[in-house]
C-alpha cells in the first residue's frame, strides 16, 4: 500500500460501501441472534458480497469483492482496538505484549492486536504481495485458489508466500514478546 | 531492513524448506558466511515455521483474529434502549464513546445519547463534562 491508512483509490468506493454494509450487518445479526450461535466474520463477508451484489455495486467478482472486504475488516478491527488501547492506557493500566493475545481477564489484549497490524504494514513495504496473502486469509478466510485468482500468480506461489510471511510474522512478533517492547 | 535484503531472505526461506532438518543449517552456513544478521534472522523463521514446529504463535493468530473481528463488530451492536430512549440508530463514534439518535416518548422527541464505555478514569469524566 502507497498509503497506510487509506486503500487504493480503483476500490475506494467499494471498500466504503462493503465497510458499511458489515457493520450494519453486524447490528443486525445482533438483533435477531439466535441464542448459543456465534458470528463468523467470514460468513459475515459472504453475507455483505450477497447483499451487496444484489444491489449492483459494480464488483468485478468475488474474490476481489472478498479481498476488499479484508480490508475494510482489517480497518474495523484496528479502529476498535486502538480506541480500547487508548482507554486501556487512560484508565493507567500498564500494557504489555501477551504472546497469546490473551490477557489474564480473558480480554482480547489490543497491544498485541495492534502489534500483529503493525507487522502486517512492515511486511507491506517490505514485500507487499506477501502482506496482501497475509490480509486476504486472516480477515477474510479465503483460500489459496481464490488469492491466486486475485493476485494473478500460481496457487503454488501463494502457499510459498503464506508460509514464507507467516513464519517471518511468527518470529517477529515473538521477538517483541521477549524484549517486552 | 531493506526490500532487497528482505527479498534475498525470502529466496533462502523457501530454499532452505525444501531441504531436510539436518541439511538447513549447513545450507545457512554457507549461505549465510559472514552475515551473522542474515543467519539469525534465517534461523528464527525456521524455527517459527508451522511445519517444523508444533507450538507456532501464528497458528493461533486465525482463532485471534476471529475474535478479535467478533469483538470489533461487536461494538456495532445497537441497544434497543438507554433509560427512557429507544435507540434508532448509531451516529458516530470516536474515542470517548458512541453517539446514538433515539427517541424520546413523553415528550414525543429525538435525542443524541452519548455512550462513554466504562467512566473510570477522572480525567475521562472531566472531559465529558467540558463537552456537555
Amino acid at each position: 500500500m502507497k498509503d497506510r491508512d487509506t486503500p487504493q483509490p480503483d476500490t475506494e468506493g467499494l471498500f466504503t460501501v462493503v465497510y458499511d454494509e458489515l457493520r450494519r450487518l453486524a447490528q443486525s445479526w445482533w438483533r435477531d441472534q439466535v441464542p448459543g450461535q456465534t458470528l463468523q466474520p467470514t460468513a459475515l463477508v459472504h453475507e455483505a458480497y450477497m447483499k451487496i451484489a444484489k444491489s449492483d455495486t459494480p464488483t468485478k467478482n468475488q474474490e476481489h469483492f472478498r479481498a476488499v472486504a479484508a480490508k475494510a475488516m482489517r480497518h474495523a478491527l484496528i479502529e476498535h482496538f486502538r480506541t480500547k488501547n487508548s482507554l486501556k492506557r487512560g484508565s493507567g493500566h500498564r500494557s504489555s505484549v501477551t504472546l497469546t493475545g490473551i490477557e489474564s481477564n480473558g480480554q482480547l489484549d489490543p497491544v498485541m492486536i495492534l502489534a500483529l497490524d503493525e507487522a502486517i504494514r512492515e511486511l507491506e513495504q517490505l514485500d507487499e504481495r506477501k502482506a496482501r496473502v497475509v490480509e486476504m486469509r486472516y480477515f477474510a478466510g479465503m483460500q489459496d485458489d481464490e488469492i491466486a485468482r486475485v493476485l494473478d500468480v500460481t496457487d503454488r506461489t501463494v502457499r510459498t508466500d503464506w508460509r514464507a510471511a507467516r513464519a517471518w510474522l511468527s518470529s517477529r512478533l515473538a521477538q517483541e514478546g521477549e524484549d517486552g517492547s | 531492513m531493506d526490500p532487497d535484503r528482505f527479498s534475498r531472505m525470502m529466496e533462502l526461506f523457501e530454499r532452505c524448506i525444501e531441504l531436510s532438518k539436518p541439511k538447513q543449517r549447513a545450507f545457512i552456513d554457507e549461505q549465510c558466511g559472514e552475515d551473522e544478521a542474515l543467519r539469525t534472522e534465517l534461523l528464527r523463521m525456521i524455527e517459527h515455521d508451522q511445519d517444523h514446529s508444533g507450538d507456532n504463535p501464528t497458528g493461533t493468530f486465525r482463532s485471534l483474529i476471529d475474535s478479535a473481528m467478533i469483538e470489533a463488530l461487536d461494538q456495532h451492536r445497537l441497544p434497543e434502549t438507554i433509560g427512557p430512549y429507544a435507540v434508532l440508530r448509531e451516529l458516530g463514534r470516536g474515542g470517548m464513546g458512541v453517539v446514538y439518535e433515539a427517541e424520546q416518548d413523553q415528550p414525543k422527541r429525538k435525542v443524541a445519547i452519548k455512550v462513554v464505555p466504562g467512566l473510570g478514569s477522572g480525567e475521562q469524566r472531566r472531559r465529558l463534562t467540558q463537552e456537555a
